[in-house]
């Protein structure tokens, strides 16, 4: 047993996700849904308990709140004079999710058809728009293009 | 044009930690780790077998029987998998990481959505700038989303957008434009003190490419992000043409009665050249970076269509990174997607 491998004694799961942002923590409830498999989510960051995550307009305060966020910089940018662009993303539960402008849009169907032509079979339009639909509540109600079983609820800005 | 949409409920952001975790969380089977940074993924041979985190003070393992996914984001699923020992070879080496796979497309092709905005003075007292730098209507509108979840609180990174082409001939529209309802010189800082709104342009599909390496072995180093902004004739010219057409919807008739004129840039900047040199001197991120783990068949592709890290086993990336390229707008719906697809195909691999 070498100091870089795994103990017996070290806790077993199905499935080891790493990261609880906008994808992980998707994963993590799809993933233990049917109880069959066990998960083990890590978050580098804290619980979302900043009460500013969870007013929308917090988004301003969390924009340089390191406890919620990495606060990336970029190398300094040669076609910007050498500035360095600030990079807020997000470091608790929920991820970006939980610090972002909040806007729900998806991008042109054509996005999509390129990734399939690009050899990405079953990445096409045709393809996502079930998981599009899968994940929405959507409150304007249900149609070819919205969902509303799902648990991502998107709203009209009240 | 229209109104954006958001992810909230009742006036309460909805992120997925509220939508998806907090529903689970009461599951016997799944287990969340806060305040755990992951150090490596573990392997045995090319199989995925583990993760090393530390929390706190304790370095602590786990043992994945089915498979480690890295849901980490654009910046930090590739930093950790060049920590595990999968990127190019010739960085691995030089920060004394065992090499499990020479892989030289991880980090490799950045992408990122730049914005570039401008700011109105609004001739009316209906901007959030108002409301902020006057104590009474300051109060009055966090008693009012207190009570009712309504009002300036509310308030998303955009209230309305636009989408429109920079070049008639193109299939469909290259640039998104963002409306807020209030102005500052930076974003993240104080708001103007007079009566401000903001437009930004963000071109939707930049032909720049970027990378991501690590800067050390060391996982709490944060690593070296190249995203090369503007680095092609085609994402100069669009921003400039972009700024143009921006600049005649604000100074269309229906805008007239509120607007008293351009505060940044300002009159001073009209030629080409000048517009450019501004987006050089602003431009700045819309917050989207992604492709750092593209999905694709090509020598630089890192995963496979079913999200697997090829040449590898029991390992899949399932983020924003494994974007071919970047979507037409907002990144944080096309990754719910993505990530309900991949759980629909871990699942049916599980079988």
């Amino acid at each position: 047993m070498t100091a870089n491998s795994l103990a017996p004694t070290d806790p077993e799961f199905d499935y080891i996700i790493v990261g609880a942002g906008s994808a992980g923590c998707v994963l993590a409830n799809r993933l233990s849904a049917n109880g069959k498999h066990s998960v083990l989510l890590l978050e580098a960051g804290p619980k979302d308990s900043n009460i500013w995550i969870h007013v929308p307009l917090g988004y301003g305060k969390l924009f340089k709140e390191k406890s919620v966020n990495w606060m990336y910089q970029t190398e300094p940018e040669p076609e910007l004079k050498g500035r360095q662009v600030f990079q807020p993303r997000g470091k608790t539960l929920g991820g970006s999710s939980s610090i972002n402008g909040l806007l729900y849009v998806r991008g042109q169907h054509e996005d999509y058809d390129r990734w399939r032509q690009r050899g990405n079979t079953g990445w096409g339009y045709d393809d996502v728009l079930p998981y599009f639909k899968k994940a929405e509540n959507q409150t304007r109600g249900a149609d070819q293009f919205h969902g509303t079983g799902g648990p991502l609820p998107v709203s009209n800005m009240v | 044009m229209g109104l954006f949409q958001t992810t909230t409920r009742n006036g309460r952001r909805a992120s997925t930690s509220v939508a998806y975790l907090g529903p689970a969380k009461g599951r016997g089977n799944l287990r969340i780790e806060t305040e755990a940074l992951g150090q490596r993924v573990l392997f045995e041979g090319r199989r995925a077998v583990g993760v090393e985190y530390r929390q706190g003070a304790q370095l602590r393992r786990a043992r994945a029987r089915k498979e480690v996914v890295l849901s980490s984001g654009a910046y930090n699923s590739p930093q950790l998998l060049q920590l595990s020992g999968v990127g190019p070879a010739d960085l691995l080496r030089k920060h004394g990481i065992d090499v499990v796979l020479d892989a030289q497309g991880v980090g490799h092709d950045l992408q990122d959505h730049m914005q570039v905005r401008i700011v109105m003075r609004c001739s009316q007292k209906i901007t959030l700038n108002d409301t902020v730098n006057h104590p009474l209507r300051r109060t009055l509108a966090g008693a009012r989303y207190a009570l009712f979840r309504k009002g300036w609180l509310t308030i998303a990174a955009g209230t309305a957008g636009a989408f429109f082409k920079t070049n008639p001939r193109l299939a469909s529209p290259d640039v998104q434009v963002h409306f807020l309802p209030f102005s500052t010189d930076k974003m993240g800082e104080r708001l103007h003190d007079f009566s401000g709104f903001t437009a930004s342009v963000c071109q939707l599909r930049p032909e720049s490419r970027g990378s991501l390496r690590i800067r050390s072995a060391d996982p709490t180093v944060p690593p070296e992000i190249r995203i090369n902004y503007m680095s092609t004739e085609t994402d100069r010219t669009t921003n400039v043409e972009a700024i143009k057409i921006l600049r005649r919807i604000l100074n269309a008739p229906a805008m007239k009665p509120f607007v008293v004129g351009e505060y940044d840039p300002g009159a001073k900047v009209s030629t080409d050249a000048e517009l450019l040199d501004y987006c050089r001197e602003r431009g700045s991120t819309i917050y989207h970076p992604t492709s750092t783990c593209r999905m694709g068949n090509d020598a630089l592709a890192v995963v496979d269509q079913r999200l697997k890290v090829r040449g590898l086993e029991g390992l899949r990336v399932v983020d924003g990174s494994i974007m071919p390229d970047l979507v037409s707008g907002n990144t944080n719906a096309p990754i719910i997607m993505i990530a309900e697809k991949a759980s629909d195909m871990i699942l049916e691999d599980a079988r």
